[in-house]
């Protein structure tokens, strides 16, 4: 990948400007909506109208603000919608009820409307008016402090980039060869982690965080990571070993389509979208699941070679016994992109209304993944737009990008981002947008790294932490993301000084044969172990390139048991295969599987001794190993 | 970082809140606790689980506080209610002898 520093620079320096067109014309309308309820409100007031009327009207100036003019006991009912409102709004953007927040506005002026006496409480009328000047006033101070912080922001990082980007760019690591890739037996333990999860009958489900089903603990990211991480495993390490590791894959795709993994939505396009009758998760919306299912099943079937999920139904979402929405890659892909275009952000909602960039992300990777898959150019054909959209209507003043947007007020959420969660995507379609936000990201991390007792870089991070995959405090999440954004550009320094903070931090258990982190999230350890198996560019090459296409007709490894045989390295360059096996229970002979050979063919099995056999007619051949700690192996054809 | 990372926080944020009074209490520990579901492993024997019994027990502890305090509330609104109307009831109201 040559990044010229300069072009990177140039462009983060010359952006455009930061409230895009769509964002200030939502946030007009809705400041024209809410002029029109306050001018409504008053009109019972001016025609003298009945005090429930006038109190109804005082109403929709605020939540509660009808309670305030009913006067009385009832005054006590304010902030008590008030508080509501606030849940309201959080329900509204945790789980798309859009409905929820307009029913606690109106439906409290009501109740005020209706609770009034024969008269209102008249200062109400100057009250709640000069209460909604003050929220406005320090709404609006606020906004601008943020907006004059971010500013300030932006302009040391213009000063610092352009030697940020240099330093980034010389620092990286290069890409390690195909031929040095193998598993150690450390790495082993920790993709047992996976294994162990991704191998139970399918809709078990032991050893998940069980927490609920909307937010980022729920089961469905979960079972994605899981899937990523196997499928860049298999595209790295082992591209010729099928078995388990395939068959860990289709599990957890199988697993995902099990109702209680989707049905959250039939909850969110109900309260969301008013959708009573068509609970389709790849229709309308929801790229928490187009996008992050749609590049998991992607990923598989790049670095597998099974492309069974591409017979129509093969993904199908079962409602109940007479209702089910048949789907497979095409259909959820081509969901992806006609949400794109269809968007008037491009750029779409998760939960109804609300636009995440990231998961805007996993989308567009997702379709990356499907061009290399299919040959499409799904990615050309929205990628323009989409960037556009993001520099001018999800990036802030300083330069990164915003967390959340709501689509229907153009209102924006302040939470922090960070660049190396976004990098990591965009080095899979826009690697030189990658290659900056990763400069900014490592720029700012720089901060953070310090020496431990034994004098060896580390990460150190303020506070108690939070781990978004169980909503406990804990750093393991993000020390695990870090290292594997900083793998993805080659920086193992960074990396090292993440995984050392891990180890050291996140209660790291070996037992059993498998490395864990006690104190962190199951998803937490899921990309721990991602991170620690990831190297330079491994992420973009798991997405947009696969194995060679020697691998993918070459010899496979099939028939092992887990966990008596590990692989740590399967790989073929066309007509051989090069193993690396290790015993996961006890040292000894065991059996294995060779598929995919040339049938009635004479091969040898190398391994300081040789040993010949024939493959059968099916170009099969099942052979015995005495696996004794690390066990390479070689498979050639015998001329 | 997963999507939904604003509500998750605000989620965590009252989970960590609500641990704080735990501790204040001394019903929970200070420091991070581990994370049972990251000790499953295949071919293990499933964590057990809270007994559904002992999980009762509590509900029913609670339950029982919830309708004591309604009961009393109850009688004392009835007590209340009824001494008032005894007093109001204006055909029981004494005359004074003028």
């Amino acid at each position: 990948m040559a990044v010229a520093a300069h072009e990177v620079v140039q462009q983060f320096i010359t952006r455009d400007a930061v409230k895009g067109p769509i964002t200030a014309a939502r946030q007009r309308r809705t400041l024209l909506i809410y002029i029109g309820m306050c001018i409504l409100g008053f009109l019972p007031t001016i025609f003298g109208m009945s005090p429930a009327m006038k109190a109804a009207g005082i109403g929709l100036w605020i939540p509660g603000g009808g309670f305030v003019a009913a006067g009385g006991w009832a005054v006590l009912l304010f902030p008590i919608s008030l508080a509501l409102f606030a849940v309201s709004v959080f329900a509204w953007f945790g789980a798309g009820m859009v409905i929820a927040p307009i029913i606690v506005w109106l439906g409290s002026a009501m109740l005020a409307g209706a609770m009034t006496g024969d008269t209102i409480w008249t200062p109400a009328l100057f009250f709640v008016p000069a209460m909604v000047s003050a929220i406005a006033i320090y709404a609006y101070q606020r906004a601008d402090a943020r907006k004059q912080a971010e500013l300030q922001r932006f302009e040391m990082r213009k000063k610092a980039l352009p030697a940020a980007i240099a330093e980034a760019i010389e620092v990286a690591a290069p890409v390690p060869s195909r031929n040095d890739r193998e598993l150690s037996a450390e790495d082993l333990a920790a993709a047992r982690y996976l294994f162990d999860r991704a191998l139970q009958p399918v809709g078990e489900m032991n050893g998940y965080d069980k927490v609920d089903q909307f937010q980022t603990s729920a089961l469905r990211y979960q079972i994605n990571n899981l899937g990523y991480t196997l499928a860049a495993l298999q595209c790295h390490y082992a591209p010729n070993f099928h078995g388990y590791l395939t068959q860990a894959q289709r599990n957890l795709i199988d697993l995902y389509l099990h109702k209680k993994i989707w049905s959250y939505w039939i909850y969110e396009s109900a309260w969301g979208h008013l959708n009573l009758t068509n609970p389709d998760p790849a229709d309308k919306d929801n790229i928490m699941l187009t996008g992050w299912f749609g590049l998991h099943v992607g990923m598989y079937m790049l670095n597998s070679g099974d492309r069974r999920y591409a017979e129509p139904g093969s993904l199908t979402f079962r409602l109940n016994r007479h209702r089910a929405f048949p789907h497979d890659i095409h259909s959820l892909e081509h969901s992806v992109l006609r949400n794109f275009l269809g968007a008037p952000f491009c750029l779409f909602p998760c939960e109804p209304n609300w636009v995440y960039p990231i998961c805007n992300h996993f989308g567009m990777t997702s379709m990356a993944v499907y061009d290399r898959l299919f040959g499409t150019k799904y990615v050309a054909s929205a990628l323009d737009k989409w960037l556009r959209s993001l520099e001018t209507e999800f990036t802030d003043y300083s330069g990164s990008v915003i967390g959340l947007r709501s689509e229907l007020t153009g209102i924006r959420f302040p939470f922090p981002a960070g660049e190396a969660g976004f990098a990591i995507f965009e080095n899979c379609f826009a690697p030189e947008r990658a290659q900056r936000m990763w400069a900014v990201a490592r720029n700012e991390l720089k901060y953070v790294i310090k020496p431990d007792a034994e004098g060896k870089n580390r990460i150190t991070l303020p506070g108690r932490g939070f781990d978004f995959g169980n909503y406990r405090p804990g750093f393991a999440g993000a020390y695990a993301s870090i290292m594997d954004s900083a793998r993805e550009f080659g920086d193992y320094e960074i990396a090292d000084a993440a995984q050392r903070a891990l180890d050291q931090d996140c209660g790291r258990t070996d037992q059993g044969g498998v490395l864990r982190y006690s104190k962190g999230s199951n998803l937490s350890n899921i990309i721990a172990v991602k991170a620690r198996l990831h190297r330079r560019d491994d992420f973009r090459k798991a997405v947009i390139e696969g194995p060679p296409e020697s691998a993918l007709r070459g010899p496979i490894l099939t028939g092992v048991k887990y966990p008596e045989v590990l692989v740590g390295r399967a790989f073929s360059n066309g007509d051989d295969l090069e193993l690396v096996l290790y015993p996961g229970t006890s040292e000894g002979p065991r059996q294995i599987r060779i598929e995919r050979l040339r049938p009635g063919a004479s091969y040898a099995m190398r391994n300081g001794s040789e040993h010949r056999f024939v493959a059968d007619n099916n170009g099969a051949a099942d052979l015995s190993v005495d696996l004794r700690g690390r066990t390479p192996l070689q498979i050639v054809p015998v001329i | 970082m997963p999507c939904c990372a604003l509500a998750a926080f605000i989620v965590g944020q009252i989970i960590i809140g609500l641990d704080g009074i735990k501790r204040f209490f001394g019903i929970a520990p200070s420091a991070i606790l581990d994370n049972p579901a990251t000790e499953w492993r295949l071919g293990s024997v499933p964590a057990p689980r809270k007994s559904p019994r002992r999980l009762g027990l509590r509900w029913a502890a609670v339950v029982a506080v919830i309708e004591i305090a309604l009961v009393a509330g109850g009688a004392y609104g009835l007590h209340a209610h009824f001494g008032h109307g005894h007093d109001s009831n204006p055909a029981q109201i004494e005359q004074c002898p003028r």
